[in-house]
């Protein structure tokens, strides 16, 4: 399969490559563990704070309080990577020191550690500092939005939780908030008893800001009443072939009577609770309600009641249940009739006429109970009958109804909020502009030799191309592929994580996958010559020192071939320390110019600035002389690219034997005295495709053209040889 | 959390206000103070579902805080032999295999224990208890008391003598039982820790692991008073006892109930199937931890007239408030 251009011996040196890789992914470490000890917990939460002994059978320190002679436990202290080490755009997972309360809210959230690209020398750590203050006071239970501050004013309340994002770093920040949450979520089910293994943070809000005047009728019908009437038949038949069966004369006596019939309704919503209370009682309520916690409302007529004559207030009810997902919801009287009573008698919930003398009562489910009201709510009213004056026998049967609350009423569970998607939707345009580009581009390349009969065509294509690339792809879209990526690979694939982070960040993917393709087809070129913001940068300075009359060095065959092989050292370096230590590869990679010229827009530390300054600048005297030499990504997409399938270059007979006029021309010096091509070198600039189709360019056609027509019927157009030129360890 | 709470509380008066008052003289060392006090080291955990602490005094501070790494170390592995929570547990394999061989150490102790003293107490504390606290958490979980239906099918899997504890292998002898340590357990492991911290070298110390046990003098260089809360106000004392070398232990019905009038918690008579109705703590102080944990279950279900002779019978102070309030005192050593 490998069919073209080899040149130099790079087989074997891949082969050495790989075994190297193998040979530190064997002996790499991953550091994954948490980094507290005692020392520096007690260090971090100090006096009247006490650091208890880190728990058995989960990463977690209890912190205590002093508080006279109590010590009250306030607080449980982790460290995110220990539980959910999902991994940053460095591939190395953030490392945060989360205290969370009993009751799930977050006390402080610091950062340890993190190797995100952006923040390393980049923003600098403090934005990202000020970003998770922000969790501070913020629990659980609510649902957190990362963006801007105008998100804000949409809604308001308890059940969301807006934060301000930090510029250019939305995807970082968004994967720091996943590991919080993720952890915390982790603790909060094993520690806190929340949801009973169920994600609350996955749970429906109310909204709060849903509210129209309605009577119990509007209420009804738009369905935030539920109604549900049990007849005496349908009971006495319940209690067939039972002992109980024929028990109650009352049912038996009047089949067709109701039983009970029940309404329930959800009256912590604006439209319910408002509409039946008055304003200050619904004050009240909120008052008497934590936030997520929710508040039912049962209202029952007829001669059974659902609480019985042993219901205490402020109890759980014994009859009336609560199911969700068959997890059982535990439903507690608020007491509120007795306390609305005691306030004023126009507190009173406002019933209509035909239920004035029912029995109700508000029941509160407390929000880490994880009631999702965007799910049925299964209530079930038991009913026992009994037979026998002393030890009697007794039956129970339920009757079961469900509950729904109309989805206006309740904003639905997030999950774009913890996945990748949303950033795909958040970067649909941008990514359709690079898509659209990237197919004009595959169109162009493909059938490269139509746009290259014009030079002055291909050469404005070009430039207007490198500058889509430099401002858009680069710039704007954060497209730069760097030897970040890779190395983010390797120690993803070495520690055993997946390497799915890549997701959150569409225009490296969908660059990447383009990129993998033309490897496939044409080599590096398509990458390096093309979509290489860096690159591109590198080659529009080239007009600038021609402005300046800068001469260019054209570097000897032989000192050239051999500082190609540098950039392979700068690639088998960067792949160890990857496979090493995470600190050192952050140092290592920043040999590449792409993250402060690029990502950046050189708003860094100045040695990093200078570096960058010194790469751009020394191609004007050295021809993209960063690209060609020292690039370690261009150096793996070269030893990718050997599994090229196309030999997309056409060659003449003439050329090299006699005729050198491409390898002169050729800027990246990818072609052999003897005509054959370095495509492990070439940059696809298509210059030799444009001569080798002009009759003004290409010295054998020149020749042709003098020769007259004779010659041509001896070499007719028509046939082009395409020569064999795959030269195993052919000196370069 | 209830339990911890009130422990915590009912050494206010006592031996915590004497240990504040030691924690600063060791402050203020240049100070008045003749004898510079020795450095105090404590830590706390959570363990047994409560809050424990262990606080120890040696002039080599590092020997200290060895000797408690090493406590830390006894009440992690008691727990995981011995809790219901983790599904990889002794006694969880235990309860779920209905056998279980080469049980570990320590279970195997606390479980030699628990037979004796349901020998010589009538089966009044069982450690089979285990499927009426079920039938009341699942209960509870539903929002209702058990049926008595459902009571009587819990208290027929309930029996001590039907439980063989034997060093090659624990097993049950009829189908359907299971075994709670969490009358006996936090006893056990506070007599374990301070087997273990006097091994090290360690003179003083108190140790609470849920129940209380010490060694040598508080801070204030006085011996150990732990106070007895009074069930009904948690900042009120009803007693206060001298811990001395003994493990002092409390039952109260309002550690973990299932009903809001506390008719109902976790002390079930094993006869009955429901919890004892007279009584609301009992405190005992007993030669081991272990014994005046279980002991105190013993009294709770045998009552205020049993007291005297159970007192006598093994050598322990007794004392109990009913559910009245009132508090009766029984010296076993007078």
């Amino acid at each position: 399969m490998m069919r073209g251009g080899r040149i130099f011996p790079a087989g074997a040196a891949f082969r050495a490559l790989l075994a190297l890789a193998a040979l530190l992914a064997l002996l790499a470490q991953p550091a994954r563990a948490g980094v507290m000890d005692r020392e520096a917990m007690r260090l971090a939460f100090p006096s009247p704070l006490i650091v208890g002994e880190k728990e058995a059978d989960l990463p977690v320190w209890p912190i205590f309080k002093q508080e006279g002679t109590e010590t009250p436990l306030i607080a449980y202290v982790f460290e995110s990577i220990d539980l959910a080490p999902i991994p940053g755009f460095s591939g190395t997972p953030f490392n945060l020191l989360v205290a969370l309360d009993a009751k799930g809210k977050f006390i402080d959230v610091r950062v340890l550690s993190q190797h995100e690209p952006v923040f390393v020398d980049g923003l600098g750590p403090e934005p990202l500092a000020r970003f998770v203050e922000q969790y501070r006071g913020i629990s659980l239970t609510q649902n957190i939005r990362i963006g801007t501050s105008i998100d804000r004013g949409e809604r308001q309340g308890h059940s969301v939780a807006y934060l301000d994002g930090v510029a250019k770093a939305t995807a970082s920040i968004r994967i720091l908030n996943q590991s919080l949450l993720a952890a915390a979520l982790k603790v909060a089910r094993a520690r806190l008893g929340f949801a009973q293994g169920r994600d609350p943070d996955l749970v429906a809000r109310i909204r709060p800001e849903v509210f129209q005047p309605l009577d119990w009728d509007g209420l009804v019908r738009a369905g935030l009443i539920t109604r549900k009437a049990i007849g005496n038949r349908e009971i006495e038949a319940a209690f067939a072939d039972t002992v109980g069966a024929g028990q109650d004369a009352a049912v038996a006596a009047h089949p067709d009577d109701e039983f009970i019939e029940l309404h329930v309704a959800h009256l912590g919503l604006p439209a319910v609770g408002r509409n039946l209370l008055h304003p200050a009682a619904w004050d009240y309520l909120q008052q008497r309600l934590d936030p997520g916690d929710h508040a039912l409302l049962v209202v029952g007529r007829g001669p059974y009641s659902f609480l019985g004559s042993d219901f205490v207030r402020a109890s759980v009810p014994g009859r009336l249940t609560l199911h969700q997902g068959e997890l059982p919801i535990e439903i507690r009287d608020l007491d509120l009739s007795e306390s609305l009573e005691l306030l004023a008698p126009e507190y009173k919930l406002r019933l209509p006429a035909a239920l004035r003398d029912a029995e109700w009562r508000v029941f509160r489910v407390i929000a880490p109970a994880g009631l999702d009201i965007a799910q049925p709510l299964d209530f079930s009213l038991a009913v026992m009958r009994s037979k026998g004056q002393f030890y009697p026998e007794r039956v129970v049967r339920s009757f079961g109804f469900q509950a729904r609350v109309p989805e206006t009423y309740f904003v639905a569970a997030a999950p774009d909020e913890k996945t990748w998607h949303s950033m795909w939707l958040d970067r649909a345009p941008e990514l359709a502009v690079l898509g659209a580009a990237l197919l004009l581009l595959f169109v162009v390349l493909w059938r490269q030799e139509r746009l290259a009969l014009d030079a002055r065509n291909t050469r404005r294509f070009r430039i207007a191309f490198l500058l889509f690339t430099l401002v858009f792809i680069g710039w704007y879209a954060q497209g730069q592929l760097s030897i970040v990526n890779l190395t983010a690979l390797v120690q993803a694939i070495a520690e055993g994580r997946s390497p799915g982070f890549f997701l959150y960040d569409p225009p490296t993917v969908v660059l990447w996958g383009f990129v993998l393709l033309t490897l496939v087809l044409w080599g590096r070129g398509t990458f390096c010559g093309w979509l290489c913001p860096f690159g591109a940068l590198q080659e529009l300075v080239e007009p600038l020192a021609r402005a300046l009359r800068i001469r260019q060095i054209r570097l000897s065959p032989r000192l050239d071939a051999r500082l190609k092989w540098l950039k392979h050292g700068v690639l088998a370096l960067i792949l160890g320390t990857a496979l090493g230590s995470a600190a050192w590869t952050a140092r290592v990679v920043e040999i590449e110019p792409f993250k402060t010229s690029i990502t950046l827009l050189f708003d860094r530390a100045w040695p990093y600035v200078l570096w960058a300054a010194i790469v751009i600048l020394s191609g004007t005297v050295v021809y993209k002389g960063y690209c060609r030499y020292l690039c370690p990504l261009g150096a793996g997409l070269a030893i990718l690219g050997r599994f090229r399938r196309l030999d997309w270059l056409t060659r003449r007979a003439e050329c090299g034997k006699p005729c050198q006029r491409c390898w002169n021309d050729c800027r990246y010096q990818a072609i052999h005295r003897n005509g054959a091509i370095h495509y492990e070198e070439c940059f696809q600039c298509l210059d030799c495709v444009v001569i080798l189709q002009s009759d003004q360019l290409c010295v054998p056609r020149i020749l042709e053209r003098k020769k007259g027509p004779e010659a041509h019927a001896a070499h007719p157009a028509a046939v082009i040889p395409i020569i064999e030129i795959a030269r195993e360890g052919e000196p370069a | 959390m209830k339990r911890r709470r009130w422990l915590q509380a009912s050494l206010g008066a006592g031996a915590l206000a004497a240990l504040g008052a030691g924690l600063a003289l060791t402050g203020a060392a240049t100070g008045r103070t003749v004898v510079p006090a020795t450095p105090w080291r404590e830590r706390l955990l959570l363990g047994f579902g409560s809050t424990l602490s262990l606080r120890a005094a040696h002039p080599d501070g590092v020997l200290a805080e060895r000797a408690l790494d090493g406590a830390v170390a006894t009440i992690r592995r008691i727990e995981a032999q011995m809790s219901l929570f983790r599904a990889d547990s002794a006694l969880s394999r235990l309860n779920r295999d209905g056998v279980l061989r080469d049980p570990p150490a320590d279970l195997l102790a606390v479980l030699q224990i628990a037979q004796a003293v349901s020998a010589r107490s009538a089966g009044s504390f069982d450690v089979t208890v285990q499927p009426l606290w079920q039938a009341f958490a699942t209960a509870r979980g539903q929002g209702r008391l058990p049926t008595p239906a459902e009571v009587r099918a819990a208290r027929e899997r309930v029996g001590w003598a039907a439980l063989e504890v034997d060093p090659a292998r624990i097993r049950f002898l009829r189908p359907g039982m299971g075994v709670t340590l969490n009358g006996i357990a936090q006893g056990y492991a506070a007599d374990a820790v301070r087997a273990q911290l006097q091994r090290a070298g360690i003179e003083h110390a108190l140790i609470n692991t849920g129940e209380w046990s010490a060694l040598g003098q508080s801070p204030a260089q006085r011996p150990w008073i732990v106070g007895v809360a009074d069930p009904r106000n948690p900042a009120g004392r009803v007693a206060r006892l001298v811990v001395g070398g003994r493990g002092v232990a409390t039952s109260a019905d309002n550690e973990s109930a299932f009903s809001d009038d506390l008719r109902h918690h976790h002390i079930f008579d094993p006869r009955r199937g429901y919890s004892p109705a007279e009584l609301a703590s009992v405190t005992v102080a007993a030669p081991s931890c272990a014994l005046a944990d279980a002991l105190a279950k013993v009294a709770f279900v045998d009552g205020v007239r049993a007291a005297g002779a159970i007192a006598r019978d093994w050598r322990v102070d007794i004392v109990l408030v009913d559910k009245t309030g009132a508090t009766h005192f029984v010296d076993g050593t007078a």
